[in-house]
């Protein structure tokens, strides 16, 4: 701002004077308010400059109109690199094998011409010949009115919680391999014994030698879902999203469970929409949702009974449906199906050796994938659960 | 059936011993001739001197782990069609997956997951249609 100077001239006239102090105290009020400004345009410079995070500010075209001391930190560069330059030109993207994100495809890009919020942790931001991080980015349109003027950038570098993701996912997988080593073992030679004629088995030994069996593969699903606990809990890092067909892997977690199925003659009425758009989607994450809700109905429901699938586009989503005429979910307990080791009483009843984390890792699954998921059950009559997962080609979070 | 002419040769590349026995027993059981290695470097000498019909193979092994072994046996020119059912416990990443499925006739079994009469079967099926392509 111009600095003001204070109004002169020595004048007796007594309506010049009424003028003259008028105006004085306009000069007064205005020096305060720029005092005012300048103080509070400090402190918000001193906010943004003091922020961890790195922020990038773009016009509509992408020239870069502000950014940060941690922007400048993070990318390796000098303020006047970047500042007033093309954003997409002076910083590069890339996947993880090194390929760099197109233009269409930069959440800054992508926010502008969406108008919506897009974040994504999968990509590495680059300054030409500097080195490279994995970034967690969000990228916000700014909105004056109805009009984008451009967008807010903000980045900050996650290669620590990828080291620890990815020392997690090993962990978890050399545990897994350690105790299922020796279950292996003992299921392979229980197997030999009972189907094998080795030895002469009395009928007791025979009904012992089951039992033993039985638990045994009972610890080989329980080992085959803590591993689908932990991978969840390790959190969306782990998980690759890519263009999926829901019908496809819904198919593909039936089969999973014809076994149970048949078992029980249970029939089957699909009501599939033919091509649907693709959602994005970890496709082996959402097989196991999809077979512990499969499985679920297969469980609860009395034989010969019915379970209907169905998928259709609402929308911007794709709903999956899933209705059993089982057992049901008891009123009071609704409210706790999704959280952990929580089972009703009536499927304690049916099936004593659950371990009530199906649940609970199909809501995870579904949520972290974007999705909800939904229910109605009444008690003898039968559940469904309905899911919905968002038909989108990018990111956007809201 | 070739059986009756040349009795077929499975060699097992396991470490753990308990699963190496159960193995040896029922593939022997099942009229195989069997040739056992419990490390990945003594499995590619065995395979290389006695060129089995098929290879059960285990993944993580001392002294040359699985991978180590199919990327060896692959690379010459016997190695390149006998068909490797890898046995393991431990979840594959996608990128192992498909580096192990581009050298094909291999097949990826989880140990914890098959029963071992259906492992059986799997060995008996391999070996049927390997003998239908050749």
């Amino acid at each position: 701002m111009r600095n003001l100077t204070k109004p002169k001239g020595s004048n007796n006239d007594p309506g010049l004077q009424h003028l003259k102090d008028a105006v004085v105290n306009i000069w007064d009020d205005l020096n305060q308010e720029k005092d005012k400004l300048e103080v509070a345009t400090a402190k918000n410079e001193a906010i943004i400059a003091s922020i961890g995070d790195g922020i990038v500010v773009t016009d509509k075209e992408g020239k870069v109109i502000l950014l940060n001391r941690a922007a400048t930190e993070l990318l390796g560069v000098s303020e006047e690199k970047v500042l007033q330059k093309n954003w997409f030109e002076a910083v590069q993207m890339e996947d993880e094998a090194g390929n760099l994100i197109p233009l269409e495809k930069r959440p800054t890009y992508l926010a502008i011409q969406s108008r919506a919020a897009v974040s994504d942790n999968g990509y590495y931001l680059a300054q030409h010949g500097n080195h490279r991080f994995p970034a967690a980015v969000m990228s916000t349109p700014v909105l004056m009115g109805d009009e984008v003027t451009g967008a807010v950038l903000v980045f900050r570098d996650i290669t620590k919680e990828k080291q620890i993701d990815k020392a997690k996912t090993e962990f978890v997988s050399l545990a897994s391999h350690q105790l299922r080593t020796p279950l292996s073992t003992i299921n392979w030679y229980l197997e030999s014994v009972l189907r094998h004629e080795v030895a002469n088995l009395t009928a007791k030994q025979q009904a012992y030698l089951t039992e033993a069996y039985e638990a045994s593969q009972r610890m080989v699903t329980l080992v085959n879902t803590l591993l689908d606990v932990s991978k969840i809990e390790i959190g969306s890092l782990a998980h690759d999203p890519t263009p999926n067909d829901v019908n496809q892997i819904l198919e593909q977690s039936l089969k999973d469970v014809a076994h149970e199925i048949a078992g029980k003659q249970l029939q089957v009425h699909k009501h599939y929409t033919a091509s649907l758009p693709p959602v994005l989607v970890d496709a082996k994450m959402l097989a196991v949702a999809f077979y512990n809700l499969l499985s679920n109905a297969a469980k609860y429901t009395p034989e010969g009974k019915e379970i209907t699938l169905t998928t259709k586009q609402e929308g911007g989503q794709v709903v999956v449906m899933i209705a059993d005429t089982g057992y049901g979910i008891p009123k009071d307990q609704q409210p706790k199906i999704f959280t952990k080791l929580f089972r009703a009483d009536n499927a304690r009843e049916k099936e004593p050796d659950g371990n009530g984390l199906g649940l609970y890792i199909v809501k995870s699954i579904i949520e972290q994938s974007s999705g909800t998921i939904t229910f109605t059950s009444a008690e003898n009559q039968g559940t469904t659960f309905t899911i919905t997962l968002p038909l989108t080609h990018s990111k956007p979070t809201s | 059936m070739n059986t009756a002419l040349k009795q077929q040769i499975i060699l097992i590349v396991e470490d753990e011993k308990p699963l190496l026995n159960v193995l040896t027993d029922r593939c022997t059981e099942s009229g195989f001739e069997v040739i056992t290695a419990s490390n990945g470097e003594d499995g590619v000498k065995a395979a290389t001197k006695h060129h089995p019909d098929l290879i059960l193979l285990d993944f993580l092994m001392p002294k040359s782990d699985g991978m180590n072994v199919l990327q060896k046996l692959r690379g010459t020119p016997w190695g390149k069609t006998v068909p490797i059912i890898i046995l393991t416990n431990l979840e594959p990443s996608d990128k192992v997956l498909n580096s192990i499925m581009e050298g094909s006739p291999s097949y990826y079994i989880m140990k914890s997951n098959i029963q071992i009469e259906d492992l059986m079967q799997k060995i008996k099926d391999v070996l049927s249609q390997v003998s239908l392509t050749m």
